[in-house]
């Protein structure tokens, strides 16, 4: 078969257009705690599964769909977010690099063990959006559970953006990660700030599990493949960058698209290290970072 | 506390480790005055903001804001209560618009905010770069805005440290013309200023700071003749009538 027919390019292109929506979710939530708080939360994907257990849960229990658990979901997640930051990671905030990893490594390990002893290390997933759809005049065939996954997650980050750029709350956050002390003396409550960011970070990553439940099969050990990866992808797009993390989603997304095209879906494993190899000879700082940011 | 007294520090302190930044500070500004805080280099003076506005928590003594104690309240508690400061050291918020800046310091829920943001833009004649990113901005107009921004919870105090550093004359100008304006409006300002014609010139009272301590009060004739502040600025005066540095 001649991969180069243009159908099969657009086929590639918009799979992995939606592949790395996801992506770019999940991971504008850990650059935007990194953006914050300069902590690299390694329990964001962890987040990201307990919004898939949460999803799971309520549709094996109550036959709610994953897009009617979505905002459910999201609200769960932000609260415990909200308190996880108030609990545990306001302590390591300005702190060194190495605390904020041990902290967070060691909170993703808490919950993945938590995961494993209540839901076991079965792998589950949520068969309600099955089946493909075929587009006759682009002679496309668009993957249900695959496209409604990218379209939620460019909507949702798509709100974040709009709402770190135009609401008051969002300005606040930006001014707090710009310049946290200016921001306390001009009436912003910091620490307010920061968990209302950890609370969305963790809505976003919950939104992420949730959407994941439709395309992949998943156990509490999932997480941590996607917590590499998401750092990988900040990494490229450029650390605490929102614009940048969705930059480098979409990136990786048609990178692994292409590449399990055209190689084989075991290279496309391996893309994203690649990737981040390749950006941080070429541009350390990241696509869209600042030298003074990398 | 008199009400005509809108600050009061008393017995104000402040170590670190061994060394006393601040030893036992009193210090009173009336309320719609322009007060000029003066001193050498180290006094102590930029450590007095920092504690009075809750950015340094580590302060001993009183510190009183309208008769309420504010000494330990957090910065954000501080600003709310009507007490807003600039830094030495412009710190505008780089990715946010000239706009944005001010309305980040607007009070949660003012409705008005938009409105007094453009209006204090026009006032200092930054129109044009009402939507320019703070970083896009000469070193002049970021103080002008970081001034704009100390403004929008219309304050009852301002701790202004030295806010005409760095700034060309045009725009100087133009910033003490703001400063008199909000003091005619009623707003107190407490000033750290280098510049002895500007302080001769704004400020009634002065106090001088030196070495963590208030060694003179007054107006500016009055300190500016005190053989302390005369010691602190230019060294001990020799029999000799010569002067040492």
């Amino acid at each position: 078969m001649d991969l180069l027919q243009p159908a099969i390019l657009l086929q590639l292109a918009i799979g992995g257009l939606l592949a790395g929506a996801l992506y770019a979710l999940l991971a504008s939530g850990l650059n935007l705690v990194f953006g914050v708080m300069r902590v690299i939360n390694l329990a964001h994907g962890e987040l990201m599964i307990a919004g898939a257990f949460l999803a799971w849960l309520l549709y094996s229990l109550l036959g709610l769909h994953p897009l009617l658990a979505l905002p459910v979901a999201m609200v769960v997640l932000y609260i415990l977010g909200f308190y996880l930051q108030r609990l545990l990671i306001e302590r390591i905030v300005g702190r060194d690099e190495l605390t904020s990893l041990l902290v967070t490594y060691g909170l993703s390990i808490i919950l993945m063990n938590v995961g494993l002893l209540v839901f076991s290390a079965d792998f589950r997933a949520v068969p309600a959006l099955q089946g493909a759809v075929y587009l006759e005049d682009l002679d496309l065939v668009l993957s249900k559970p695959r496209a409604v996954a990218g379209i939620v997650s460019i909507v949702l980050t798509a709100g974040v953006y709009w709402f770190l750029k135009h609401s008051r709350t969002g300005k606040a956050i930006r001014a707090v990660s710009e310049h946290a002390e200016v921001a306390m003396i001009c009436g912003i409550d910091v620490t307010r700030i920061r968990m209302v960011t950890f609370g969305l970070a963790a809505a976003m990553a919950g939104a992420a599990g949730v959407m994941l439940t439709t395309i992949y099969s998943f156990s509490p050990e999932t997480g941590a493949d996607f917590v590499l990866k998401c750092f990988a992808i900040i990494v490229i797009g450029g650390m605490g960058n929102f614009v940048g993390a969705l930059l480098g989603g979409l990136l990786l997304g048609l990178a692994e698209a292409f590449v399990s095209g055209f190689l084989s879906t075991q290279w496309a494993e391996a893309v994203a290290y690649l990737l981040l190899v390749l950006v941080l000879i070429l541009r350390p700082a990241g696509l869209l970072g600042k030298a003074d940011a990398a | 506390m008199v009400d005509d007294i809108i600050l009061e520090t008393r017995g104000l302190r402040r170590d670190f480790g061994g060394v006393q930044a601040l030893r036992g500070v009193n210090l009173q500004v009336h309320r719609t005055s322009i007060t000029g805080l003066i001193g050498p280099n180290g006094s102590g003076k930029t450590t007095l903001f920092q504690v009075v506005s809750g950015m340094d928590r580590g302060g001993n003594g009183k510190v009183l804001f309208n008769d309420q104690p504010i000494l330990g309240l957090r910065p954000w508690q501080i600003y709310r209560l009507g007490l807003a400061r600039t830094f030495q050291l412009s710190r505008v918020f780089p990715g946010l618009t000239v706009l944005q800046n001010l309305l980040v310091a607007g009070r949660p829920g003012d409705r008005g905010a938009r409105k007094r943001a453009l209006g204090l833009i026009g006032r200092v004649k930054l129109c044009e770069h009402v939507n320019a990113l703070g970083s896009e901005l000469s070193y002049g107009q970021q103080r002008l805005v970081e001034f704009l921004r100390v403004l929008m919870c219309n304050p009852a105090l301002i701790l202004l440290d030295e806010p005409a550093a760095g700034v060309n004359p045009t725009l100087r100008h133009i910033l003490w013309e703001l400063v008199r304006h909000i003091n005619g409006l009623g707003t107190s300002v407490l000033i750290i200023e280098h510049n002895m014609n500007v302080i001769a010139d704004l400020c009634d009272p002065v106090y001088v700071l030196n070495e963590g301590e208030i060694i003179a009060q007054g107006d500016f004739d009055t300190v500016r003749a005190d053989p302390r502040v005369l010691e602190a600025y230019f060294g001990r005066t020799q029999r000799s009538g010569g002067t040492t540095s």
